[in-house]
């Protein structure tokens, strides 16, 4: 089979380099093949010598071939390095999970002086200075202040209340105190869970009515709501979104927080810039563009310059597209003409092997092919045989026999009837 | 690898997902597709893109059951070029006009592989011979039956060699209709 056309051939022809036999040759190799018609057509527009370029592409080629060795180690260990990651993190979470549900307990326990550990923001850090209260307190030396100091970005942001309802349990109203906690505390959180927290961390002090304090706390937050509006400040998000296979920003792409009406549209550079309440935890970005994988991502807490690279899609390229340009067929049913279920390799050695060759033929020295066409129907079988090439009438018999009773063929792709014609060769003997 | 056939390639890169088979596939046809891309392209682009089909490809043969590569491969090319030139648009690159592009007959597909060539219609089609048109005639005429090449054809009629291009190819068209015809 003609498959491949040496590149040399093709630019010795377009160099003119050819005699006029060859140059026949190609021509019509061209006309029965429409690719090689378009190559020739594309290098014709080009210098005749373009043997740098394709020993350029064959080197491309070669290293394409190799380079994927490489890659598949590198995401190997990239994978290793992940999970060594994960693991770091998975330690980091549970440790903090272990000194918060421990922290607080000894603190109390232990009577510790006053340390603010998480300083600055009011909201995560609670003071409570129990003066006027020793009763609940039990042993507790009244002069040393309780701290309960609990970081703001945990779950266990409930405690708080509780341990100040337990705090405050004991007995009597201790006014002074409430206020002071009216005016420090500001985040308002589900107070359920806490009683439990709380009968485990005052293990030891004397608590006598808990459920009793979590009511009048209850009855506090009610009391002030004001106090426990959010503090709104806001994040800026921003960053520029490109192909991968583009070094320029990709203008128009969609940027916006998932779950939210917020978002924004890239500039001509694909710069975006989106601003959001700073409080809005688990923030997704969603970015999106026609042609392109939309992409979704997490936003760490101090990430607000991004680069964002979209990834083309590949389902646009090919059905959709083609149809634009060729009426008849999509890429994914290329039309394939009949042919012998078996190949058209194994059809000729069955030709060859079971051609008799007639004794008249052999006596008049005829030689040659005699060719035979016929129509492949739909369902594989064959009609409306014809010799559309003569050579005597003996090998002309012979070879409508052969082709008739010869192997099956499958049909055309479009389920057409389509003729076909073969060769059966008489060779000299 | 050499001497396999394309369909034994394809089938071994399938099973094996080894890109050798593929490349050795590839390296083929290689020029032809180049040649394609530098219908739209410049020299770079087009290596460019020619390293992006075999791309394509990749993923591609994994999906499509393919059984003429060669003809599979040439839709693929030019689709993939005008898909690029598309993208392309309002920034560089050549203007081409989508109209003068061919556009993919058929019953041209596979027509070199099975076994169907022009040269043995011909004989059987003096007649439609007679119908054509005088300069399509005396193309196809000097072409196919006595085996000159374009150069010649447009030395022997005086006709520009576009123009014998386009008289031997739309006189093979006309041919082959009225052949069908008969046919029928």
């Amino acid at each position: 089979m003609n498959h491949h056309v040496d590149p040399e051939l093709i630019r010795r022809y377009l160099a003119g380099e050819l005699d006029n036999k060859a140059m026949h040759a190609l021509e019509k190799q061209a006309l029965d093949d429409p690719f090689l018609a378009e190559a020739l057509d594309g290098y014709a527009e080009r210098k005749p010598d373009q043997r740098f370029h394709l020993a350029d592409l064959n080197k491309r080629l070669e290293m394409r071939v190799q380079d994927r060795e490489e890659k598949r180690g590198m995401v190997f260990r990239l994978n290793y390095r992940w999970m060594a990651a994960a693991g770091v993190l998975l330690l980091v979470g549970i440790s903090m999970i272990w000194i918060l549900q421990r922290g607080p307990d000894n603190e109390i326990a232990m009577h510790q002086k006053a340390t603010n550990i998480s300083d600055s923001s009011i909201t995560d850090t609670l003071q409570y200075y129990n003066r006027e209260e020793p009763v609940a307190w039990g042993k507790a030396t009244p002069e040393k202040p309780l701290t309960v100091s609990i970081p703001s970005d945990t779950g266990f942001l409930p405690a708080k209340e509780g341990r100040i309802s337990a705090a405050l349990a004991a007995d009597q109203p201790m006014a002074s105190a409430m206020m002071r906690r009216e005016d420090t505390v500001h985040q308002p959180s589900p107070l359920l869970p806490l009683s439990d927290s709380l009968k485990g961390s005052m293990a030891g002090v004397a608590v006598t009515r808990p459920v009793e304090a979590v009511a009048q706390a209850e009855a506090m937050e009610e009391k002030n709501p004001v106090a426990y509006a959010p503090m709104v400040t806001t994040r800026l998000i921003q960053g520029r979104v490109k192909a991968s296979n583009d070094k320029d920003g990709m203008p128009g792409a969609t940027v916006s927080i998932e779950g939210t009406g917020t978002g924004a549209i890239t500039d001509s550079d694909g710069n975006f810039a989106i601003r959001v309440a700073d409080t809005t935890k688990n923030l997704k970005l969603v970015v999106a563009m026609v042609g392109f994988d939309s992409k979704k991502m997490d936003l760490r807490q101090k990430e607000n310059n991004l680069d964002i690279v979209l990834n083309q899609q590949e389902k646009a390229l090919s059905e959709g597209v083609v149809s634009g340009y060729s009426k008849s067929k999509k890429v994914a049913s290329v039309y394939q003409p009949p042919i012998p279920v078996a190949g058209y390799e194994r059809y000729k050695e069955y030709l060859s092997k079971n051609v008799n060759y007639p004794a008249s033929a052999a006596a008049g020295n005829v030689t040659g092919r005699v060719k035979v066409s016929f129509r492949v129907l739909p369902d594989g079988t064959l009609e409306d045989f014809k010799i559309t090439r003569r050579l005597q009438p003996d090998c002309d018999a012979e070879a409508l026999r052969v082709v008739k009773e010869g192997p099956e063929w499958s049909p055309a792709s479009d389920g057409k009837a389509t003729r076909v014609q073969v060769d059966v060769h008489f060779p000299p003997k | 690898m050499k001497d396999a056939d394309d369909a034994t390639l394809i089938l071994e890169f399938k099973r094996s997902g080894q890109l050798d088979y593929l490349a050795a596939l590839y390296q083929r046809y290689m020029n032809l597709v180049y040649g394609v891309c530098l219908r739209y392209f410049d020299e770079e682009a087009s290596k460019d893109a020619v390293m992006q089909i075999f791309e394509e490809l990749i993923s591609k043969l994994k999906q499509h059951e393919v059984q003429n590569f060669k003809s599979w491969l040439h839709v693929l090319t030019r689709n993939y070029c005008l898909m690029k030139l598309r993208s392309m648009k309002n920034k560089e690159g050549r203007e081409i006009s989508m109209e003068g592009l061919p556009i993919m007959e058929n019953d041209s597909f596979g027509h070199h592989e099975n076994g169907v060539s022009m040269e043995t219609h011909l004989q059987g089609m003096e007649k439609c011979l007679e119908t054509l048109p005088e300069e399509q005639k005396r193309s196809v005429d000097l072409f196919y039956l006595k085996e000159k090449s374009y150069r010649e054809v447009a030395d022997i009629t005086g006709y520009e060699m576009k123009k014998v291009k386009s008289y031997i190819q739309n006189g093979k068209r006309n041919l082959k209709i009225c052949m069908e015809q008969q046919d029928a």
